[in-house]
């Protein structure tokens, strides 16, 4: 159990710090194309197609995993903290499988999505020629599915936490 | 029968209005209702991207398919979205893609097939002309300008002409226009609408065309769909489509025209650069005959050449027969069910 | 079942799913799936949930959010913001309410930095809370003036949601940031001057600071607090003077923010290192609400729901002011259920038409349409600038702060009653 949990993490680690140099590269291309196009009245070439392709969706779904161990989502509590905890934990239950079961199909589908692109080998046109777009539509799934494996560990966790005596422990949010 | 169809352009685009919607109208009163058509648009079903697939594997009935984001999977059809630089004309270039793709193209059927589609036509864009929100006199006028494009046909013209190109996102146009980071760009008039940069164009060189994109597979359905059609529905279907075809391209010229007249009534000058520019149109065709067979081979359509030089042929009987339909639609209909729609191969 | 009868039943499902603390992407994507199920069948249901997830992130127009919220951080936390703080405070600290005052206008000016109200709300809120709380503020007056003010962040320019609507309307979002200052303005005086009289009225509110600033002291920290103005005029210069688009501002700002950081020597390896992090992970969140979001537009789409109240108010023929009227009362509405930019997407494809129609000026309507949603930021069940509030001042319960918020959107129905009146407003500039 703890296996899977660390390498959960871990995973959700490794996602992150791509993402992370997507939000960097990001900033310094875009600035530096600006500044190009000030300067020399030419563009670095690919950057709007590199934000939008690559560096936008690497943001929104490599950090997914991470977020969600870090409990960085949001949550509408006026009617949960009215629950007695032990309804709390059933809801914690719900909301881990219904978030499993929503991961799980989107990265099903969208891996599903990414096998066809590859084979169609998709390509965009830019000023330099072509250029490849269909290694990106990997990242959704590669995303979302290690969103997923995060949030399993944490149905596992509801799950065992379900039968214990809520006042023996604190308040565990 | 419920017949779905999925469109990625807004429902306001001529193709909508003046092709799809009254199309599938058309067969569902010729079919007393034994045909119901559902339209889906702006990409809410499907995108460009994606409607291929989602008519192959059944999530809609048909789609509106633009075969050069499939070229893998649809080398020969796709060679039609580069072709055009030698269709300057809509209605001899919608005509001559239809008959070339149809009855000379085995290996265009053939790959529809295998992806389980069925193509039954599609009509031509606008011409590309060039606008600027620049003063032009004479070609030179546009070396070093910065035109935004977003195809390798854009690109190689721009390149052709001597300036940068730039592929600014759709959303950024309007402003990269009115903070003059773009000077030019490529497409027909209405786009100045669509963008809302009306007043800020100065120049339109509107006596050459650049071409038109005519897709004769634009609206394919699943091939296994089709087959459980009865007899009444298919054979409806292609009898109506030809009057629409017809009706769309000449409507996408209409508008043009009437969106270039808003504009020359906003100050935008019409310029005839004469000569160098039919020169210079001469030359590009023989570098596009290049790049389009290299591209053809890329994506593994062997023998594009051939496909291109058919089209030709056609194309410059359609030119003549275009002269003879001059703008009205039924003519353009009737010459479209004698050439095309009166035996298709099914 | 019919559509429109399926798509508003998966409406009052994603709120039942909410209040059961579902992730809020989560419902809306949920209930959305099943929905568009419900409607055109699982072939279809399965091609739309196939491309979605990409088609929506790889967005140029969408990259604007992580660049300015790269940029707001990096202002945070180097500390640029707590200058500007304690510039306000300073200045303020005699007047009745002078720290919430103080908190109200550098809001404002961070806004001015800031493309999104969630980002301003939150940044502000870590500085200002703590120190109102421990002047004895009250609770719901210390959280609320964060979560109001915050919304500034989308009218004063820069501003996603402005961004995202002149896409769509297919309005300058150089004009419509030149028509956002004056109504920004105009909402951060209406909630100074709301919060000074009720603090005149019932002093037990804010206990009056103790502190006394001389006038070197007041003059010392102004100079603390030239890096926020000059990166402001920095972002807006490039836009204005044609070097950047408005989309492409967002980096130039990052860039910017981390230049002068590195100058004034603020910038440690951590602080950069939490700037990116908490951009990424704030990037994320959202856009897994937005996806969310993006479904359930789908669903309304294929509903047919918003078209069936767009035929019914043609149908009643109403007039421009109606049309408002019930353009008001549905954001209202909405604003309780869907985050703004989900509200955006869902309600300008249906509206924007019978706008133009109207004759309203698209740029005046741009503005007030945001107001809407900002609005919609602060009312419960859904309130996100409340949430962000609740999600760093976990002891406070969530209704003080949606009843310290009250007064503000008193303010805000001034602010839009006067733009409704005097639509002029929108043009000074
Ligand atoms: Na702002
Ligand atoms: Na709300």
């Amino acid at each position: 159990m703890s296996g899977l949990d660390r390498a959960a993490g871990r995973l959700g680690n490794a996602l992150s710090w791509l993402a992370y140099a997507a939000l960097i590269l990001m900033a310094v291309q875009v600035s530096a194309s600006v500044a190009s196009r000030w300067l020399f009245g030419q563009d670095i070439p690919v950057t709007t197609e590199l934000a939008t392709y690559y560096y936008m969706v690497a943001l929104t779904y490599l950090p997914l995993a991470l977020v969600d161990r870090r409990h960085g989502h949001l949550f509408a509590e006026f009617f949960y903290v009215l629950m007695p905890t032990r309804v709390q934990r059933l809801m914690d239950v719900l909301n881990a499988a219904l978030a499993l079961g929503f991961l799980g199909f989107l990265g099903w589908r969208t891996a599903l999505g990414a096998i066809d692109r590859t084979r169609s080998g998709d390509v965009i046109s830019t000023t330099i020629g072509l250029f490849p777009v269909w290694p990106a539509q990997w990242i959704v799934p590669v995303g979302l599915g290690a969103a997923g494996l995060a949030v399993a560990v944490r149905l596992a966790e509801a799950f065992r936490a379900l039968p214990h005596d809520p006042h023996q422990e604190g308040d565990r949010r | 029968e419920r017949i779905s169809f999925n469109v990625w352009v807004p429902p306001s685009e001529v193709i909508v209005t003046a092709l799809f919607e009254p199309y599938f109208e058309a067969v569902e009163q010729a079919t007393d209702g034994e045909a119901r058509f559902q339209l889906f648009t702006a990409g809410q079903m499907l995108g460009p991207l994606n409607t291929m697939q989602g008519v192959r594997d059944g999530a809609v009935s048909g789609g509106m398919i633009d075969a050069s984001y499939y070229g893998n999977d649809l080398p020969y059809t796709a060679t039609f979205s580069d072709l055009i630089a030698f269709a300057p004309d809509p209605v001899a270039g919608a005509g001559a893609s239809l008959e070339t793709f149809f009855h000379d193209c085995p290996e265009c059927l053939a790959e529809m097939a295998e992806n389980n589609l069925i193509a039954l036509g599609g009509s031509a864009t606008a011409p590309y002309t060039i606008m600027c929100a620049k003063e032009i006199g004479s070609l030179d006028d546009l070396k070093g300008l910065r035109i935004r494009g977003s195809i390798d046909f854009h690109f190689a013209l721009i390149n052709a002409l001597g300036a940068n190109g730039v592929n600014i996102p759709f959303g950024d146009i309007a402003q990269s226009f009115e903070r003059g980071n773009v000077d030019c760009m490529l497409g027909g008039p209405t786009w100045m609408e669509t963008f809302g940069i009306t007043e800020l164009i100065e120049t339109r060189l509107s006596t050459v065309s650049f071409g038109t994109i005519s897709l004769p597979a634009m609206m394919s359905f699943q091939r296994s769909a089709w087959e459980g059609w009865s007899e009444e529905i298919r054979s409806a279907m292609i009898a109506a489509l030809p009057e629409y075809i017809a009706n769309g391209t000449i409507a996408v010229m209409e508008n043009d025209e009437k969106a270039a007249a808003t504009a020359r009534e906003a100050g935008m000058a019409e310029v005839d650069l004469g000569q160098s520019i039919v020169d210079l149109r001469e030359a590009f065709l023989v570098s596009e005959r290049a790049r389009v067979i290299e591209a053809g081979k890329a994506r593994g359509a062997e023998d594009v050449e051939a496909l291109l030089d058919r089209f030709l042929a056609n194309y410059a009987e359609w030119e003549a027969l275009s002269e003879q339909i001059g703008g009205d639609r039924a003519a353009f209909a009737d010459a479209l069910r004698a050439r095309v729609y009166d035996d298709l191969p099914m | 079942m019919s559509g429109i009868a399926i798509g508003a039943l998966a409406l009052v499902g994603a709120i039942v799913l909410i209040g059961l603390r579902v992730h809020i992407g989560l419902a809306l994507g949920l209930t959305a799936i099943v929905g568009i199920n419900a409607i055109v069948g699982s072939a279809a249901m399965m091609a739309v949930v196939t491309s979605v997830p990409y088609e929506f992130a790889a967005s140029w127009e969408l990259s604007a959010i992580p660049m300015f919220l790269f940029m707001g951080n990096l202002v945070f936390h180097s500390g640029m913001t707590d200058s500007l703080f304690r510039a306000a405070r300073v200045w303020m600290s005699r007047l009745p309410g002078g720290l919430a005052i103080a908190t109200n206008f550098a809001c404002a000016g961070f806004a001015a930095a800031s493309g999104s109200s969630l980002a301003t709300t939150i940044s502000m809120a870590r500085i200002a809370i703590p120190e109102m709380r421990r002047h004895g503020y009250d609770l719901g007056l210390a959280t609320g003036v964060v979560a109001a003010a915050g919304t500034l962040g989308s009218l004063i320019p820069p501003s996603i949601l402005l961004v995202l609507y002149g896409i769509f309307a297919k309005v300058s979002v150089t004009k419509l940031f030149v028509a956002a200052i004056v109504p920004g303005v105009l909402t951060a005086l209406a909630y100074g001057a709301m919060i000074m009289i009720r603090c005149k009225l019932r002093p037990e509110l804010t206990p009056m600071p103790d502190e006394r600033a001389s006038w070197s002291e007041k003059l010392a920290v102004l100079r603390e607090i030239w890096p926020l103005p000059v990166l402001v005029i920095g972002v807006i210069g490039s836009i204005y003077s044609g070097i950047a688009t408005a989309t492409e501002a967002g980096a130039v700002g990052a860039v910017l923010a981390f230049l002068i950081a590195l100058l004034q020597g603020r910038l440690s390896l951590a602080t950069f290192r939490t700037s990116v992090v908490e951009s990424v992970q704030t990037t994320a969140s959202l856009f897994f609400i937005a996806l969310g979001a993006i479904l359930m537009v789908r669903l309304m789409a294929f509903s047919g729901l918003p078209q069936e109240i767009a035929d019914i108010m043609n149908a009643h023929a109403v007039g421009p002011w109606q049309l408002l009227a019930i353009t008001v009362v549905i954001f209202l509405i909405l604003g309780c259920l869907i985050d703004p930019m989900g509200m955006i997407l869902l309600t300008l494809p249906v509206f924007l038409p019978m706008f133009e129609s109207s004759g309203f000026d698209m740029v005046w309507f741009g503005i007030l349409i945001v107001k809407f949603v900002e609005i919609g930021l602060l009312t419960p069940p859904l309130g996100l600038n409340v949430f962000a509030v609740k999600s760093l001042e976990r002891d406070i319960p969530l209704g003080v702060i949606f009843r310290g918020v009250g007064w503000f959107l008193l303010c805000e129905l001034i602010v839009v009653a006067i733009l409704c009146a005097f639509p002029g407003i929108t043009q000074i500039l």
